[in-house]
């Protein structure tokens, strides 16, 4: 845990204009009922025009199955980004509950979550939810054909 | 305990492997039927994708399945989805849905439902299927004398066992690449192997000009559709505008403008190899490979179940030994060599036969052999042959044990070998055990018997000569576990030769339907069913061993029809020489399939003497496609006792019948079926040329002057009679 707060802070560094203040966010997700094998879930940070900042959960360990995660595989980022910030992938209706660390820079300034979401032999969908990042709690339904019933985010 | 364990895995291997190959036979299924179903064109790429993307709105890529099914995914303000598409038309085919059905057998298949625990399962399964196949193929070489051998054809056989060895021949090759194919899938989905497919990284420079048509792009034009894997489109016109491509070779990116490789990677060895695995493991790709797995799937399922079974049987005739003495008590010991376990059933009968004359007996297999036997004073060897006169499984150290330590000089020896004579080195393994103790200058106390495929007479035999030696009266039945005796009731009786010390009489029984089963042992139950030629054992008494008649009819006929020559002081054909119509005794039947024609339309030779009629005389009553049958019988007064007289008259008129050649001891001029087919030589050469099967019926003495005869006509044809034994062209039922 020790290592990987570290490793944030060096990312941070070079990828924020600011030195990192960090706090912990919880990332709440729950899908829907669908027929299909567990989803593989990316969720990110962007600006408003979806310019990758940076990774803040991965649900799904095979690193083959990453490019469908489209947008979020597609944004070049490095595999030591994400490293320890992984986890199992979520089934149907299942909830994910997850608490990551997220500077205090990326909060009421612009930047959105994004998740990216895929079934094995089923749709890939980019960016299924979109949720601006503000200080105060945030909550979102998902897309009519995706897997996401309900997201939301609290520090 | 550690037999408990191993039956427990043996059990799950098999069961788990039943449900691969159940599974994994419907999914081959619907793999054919997707790649036969699925339309395709000649056309590029770019031509299709231009298409296409006239016909989708919002489209976001197209993909190709393995098996030719074209998937296009598209998303708009309204809606997003799947569609199947036509590549030829650009039509859209309906929405793309996964069958439920299928997706979850092909869970099932490959992890059982289970998740990760049921892929270490599943890969388990293929390891198994990898090694059962490989120590199979070891099995069977051996068998089959060598690797070397391992192409020739196998000697004509029935039952389970023999088909699994054709089978598991004929599919080896295919079984192993699904085994290796399923391991190498199994090691990558649990991360044991990388899979290589890490992705291609994207372009950091900006595209921004703007698109041209799609069927202009050269990269596109370039491909043909079924090196397509996956055409993703520009997701991000701004500065992003290229397509990523996947293709069966390698991944990257097309500028949308210029229609250019922006840069392409090839994939890596790993990915090539966990994709060779998949293609091989599913069949995508060739329907005639999909159609292969398919078979091969039936295959092994029915491999998995007859080797359960036959591994169930030998388990069940091994059986308990009960009241089994230990090495260092008995007086006489038993040692078994054999590899179907039938054997074992024959030392189960000596052990409880001896046992309840107050002897002391161990039971053992063959390789338990010891040197010391402190209180044996008899030792019996009963040696089954495995193979190309190898030892079978039991016995593979006997010899070496032997070697190092030979038989103390007071153990009298005896050896029995059991073997099918049609095998080349016939009882082989029972001479070489009978041949090194004579080098060993160890004297056998009964010369060496040999057994071929549980001959009742030749085991009636046998049980004279050991009881006599062991001083106790001996009785052995053929291995069958389950002989459920029935009622015979007399139904007519003919009479021939009356007058002579002993006549001959056609016998027609009715077969009493067999009691009820009990338990699951109803599903199997079956009414009995028999064809001429299989064999009616008559007991003659209570603890009396069955004698064995040759049958004349089917379970058609509704009789089971014998003929029997009373023999002065026989005691069996004396007591059905008294039955009058409505008397019963008890028998039952014993199948001998091996007796009868092969399917075909080769000639058939059949030779027989006195009431070796009988099978003939079915053979013939069964020929109603008029196959051409040649019979020689030869019998003693053409007056008294030419049974079935006039019924091989009238089917020589009919047709049913080709010749018919009698030969009479006490005629005119006296002559025997021997001499008759000497005069035919020419044209049994003849009929052995067009491969005519020989069958002959009869004495052992008649029998001996059979092959005296036909030996020199196959030898001027270049053949032998070992040669026609092994292609199961000439059987004989003799007694």
């Amino acid at each position: 845990m020790h290592k990987t707060a570290i490793t944030f802070a060096l990312a941070g560094a070079t990828a924020l204009p600011l030195a990192a203040q960090a706090r912990e966010i919880t990332l709440q997700t729950t899908l829907n009922e669908y027929r299909g094998n567990e989803a593989y879930l990316a969720f990110y940070v962007t600006d408003a025009q979806g310019n990758y900042q940076r990774t803040l959960w991965v649900s799904g360990k095979k690193a083959k199955y990453y490019k469908h995660l489209r947008d979020w595989v597609r944004s070049g980022n490095q595999r030591s980004e994400f490293d320890g910030l992984t986890g199992a992938s979520v089934g149907s209706g299942e909830t994910l509950e997850v608490a990551v660390e997220l500077e205090d820079a990326l909060i009421d300034a612009g930047y959105e979550i994004r998740i990216d979401s895929a079934v094995e032999d089923k749709r890939d969908n980019r960016a299924e939810v979109r949720l601006p990042l503000t200080a105060q709690p945030g909550q979102t339904s998902g897309g009519a054909q995706g897997y996401v019933e309900r997201f939301g985010y609290q520090f | 305990m550690s037999q408990r364990i191993h039956l427990l895995a043996s059990l799950a291997l098999g069961l788990l492997l039943l449900l691969s190959a159940a599974t994994g036979l419907i999914l081959a299924g619907n793999q054919l039927s997707e790649q036969l179903q699925a339309p395709t064109t000649t056309d590029s790429v770019a031509q299709m994708a231009e298409r296409v993307a006239a016909a989708v709105p919002g489209i976001e890529r197209i993909e190709r399945a393995p098996s030719g099914v074209l998937r296009v995914a598209f998303s708009t303000a309204e809606d997003s989805g799947v569609l199947r598409v036509d590549p030829a038309s650009g039509a859209v085919l309906g929405s793309y849905e996964p069958s439920a059905l299928m997706e979850g057998l092909r869970d099932l298949h490959r992890d059982l439902l289970l998740g990760s625990a049921g892929r270490w399962l599943s890969g388990l399964s293929a390891l198994g299927l990898l090694l059962l196949s490989l120590s199979g193929a070891w099995l069977l070489a051996r068998r089959l004398g060598g690797w070397r051998r391992f192409l020739l054809p196998i000697a004509p056989g029935r039952g389970l066992a023999h088909w699994h060895t054709v089978v598991a021949r004929w599919t080896l090759p295919v079984v192993v690449v699904l085994a290796l194919s399923g391991l190498y899938l199994s090691a990558v989905s649990l991360e044991l192997i990388a899979s290589g497919e890490e992705g291609a990284n994207y372009p950091d420079a900006v595209y921004a000009q703007p698109a041209a048509p799609l069927g202009n792009l050269s990269a596109l034009r370039n491909l043909a559709l079924e090196d397509l894997r996956e055409l993703e489109f520009p997701a991000d016109r701004d500065e992003g505008n290229y397509f990523t491509l996947r293709t069966a070779t390698g991944e990257g990116f097309v500028n949308a403008a210029s229609g250019q490789w922006i840069s392409f990677q090839r994939y890596g060895l790993a990915q090539r190899l966990s994709e060779t695995a998949y293609v091989l493991h599913t069949g995508a790709g060739s329907p005639f490979w999909s159609l292969l797995l398919a078979g091969c799937s039936s295959a092994l399922l029915f491999l998995t179940g007859s080797g359960l079974l036959a591994w169930w049987q030998r388990r069940r005739l091994t059986g308990e030994l009960r009241g089994n003495v230990p090495a260092e008590q008995a007086q006489v010991v038993v040692l078994v060599g054999s590899q179907s376990g039938s054997t074992w059933h024959y030392a189960r009968q000596l052990l409880a036969q001896l046992q309840a004359a107050g002897q002391r007996v161990h039971v053992a297999s063959m390789n338990q052999l010891q040197p010391h036997y402190p209180q044996a004073r008899k030792l019996v060897l009963l040696a089954a042959t495995h193979g190309d006169g190898q030892a079978p499984d039991s016995a593979r150290d006997f010899l070496q044990r032997l070697e190092q330590s030979p038989l103390p000089e007071h153990l009298h020896t005896t050896v029995v070998g059991f073997g099918d004579s049609r095998f080349q080195h016939f009882c082989g393994f029972a001479r070489q055990v009978a041949q090194q103790l004579e080098r060993q200058g160890h004297a056998l106390a009964l010369p060496l018997q040999c057994i071929d495929r549980s001959e009742p007479a030749a085991l009636q035999q046998l049980a004279q000569g050991l009881g006599q030696w062991l001083g106790c009266a001996l009785q052995l039945l053929p291995a069958q576990p389950h002989v459920a005796l029935q009622r015979l009731e007399l139904l007519s009786r003919e009479l021939y030769g009356e007058e002579s010390e002993s006549p001959a009489a056609i016998l027609r029984f009715a077969l009493q339907p067999e009691p009820r089963a009990r338990g699951p042992a109803r599903l199997w139950q079956r009414r009995a069913r028999f064809s001429p030629g299989d064999l009616l054992a008559i007991r003659p008494g209570e603890g009396l061993a069955p004698r064995f008649y040759s049958i004349a009819s089917s379970d058609e006929d509704g009789a089971v029809e014998i003929c029997v020559r009373r023999q002065p002081g026989g005691y069996c054909s004396g007591l059905l020489h008294r039955l009058q119509p409505g008397d019963c005794v008890e028998g039952f039947i014993q199948p001998h399939p091996d007796f009868r024609p092969a399917a075909g339309r080769h000639p058939v030779i059949l030779i027989g003497a006195g009431t070796g009629v009988a099978p003939l005389i079915g053979f013939v009553r069964k020929n109603v496609n008029q196959r051409p049958l040649h019979l020689y019988w030869g019998g003693r007064d053409p007056q008294a006792d030419f049974l079935y007289g006039r019924e091989l008259e009238s089917y020589l008129a009919e047709g049913r019948l080709t010749g018919l050649r009698l030969a009479f001891s006490q005629g005119l001029e006296p002559c025997y079926v021997q001499d008759r087919l000497r005069e035919d030589a020419q044209q049994l050469s003849l009929l052995l040329q067009q491969g005519a099967q020989v069958l002959v019926c009869g004495s052992r003495e008649m029998a001996a002057g059979v092959r005296a005869v036909i030996e020199p006509v196959l030898q001027t044809l270049g053949e032998s009679l070992e040669q026609l034994r092994l292609q199961g062209r000439y059987r004989e039922d003799v007694y």
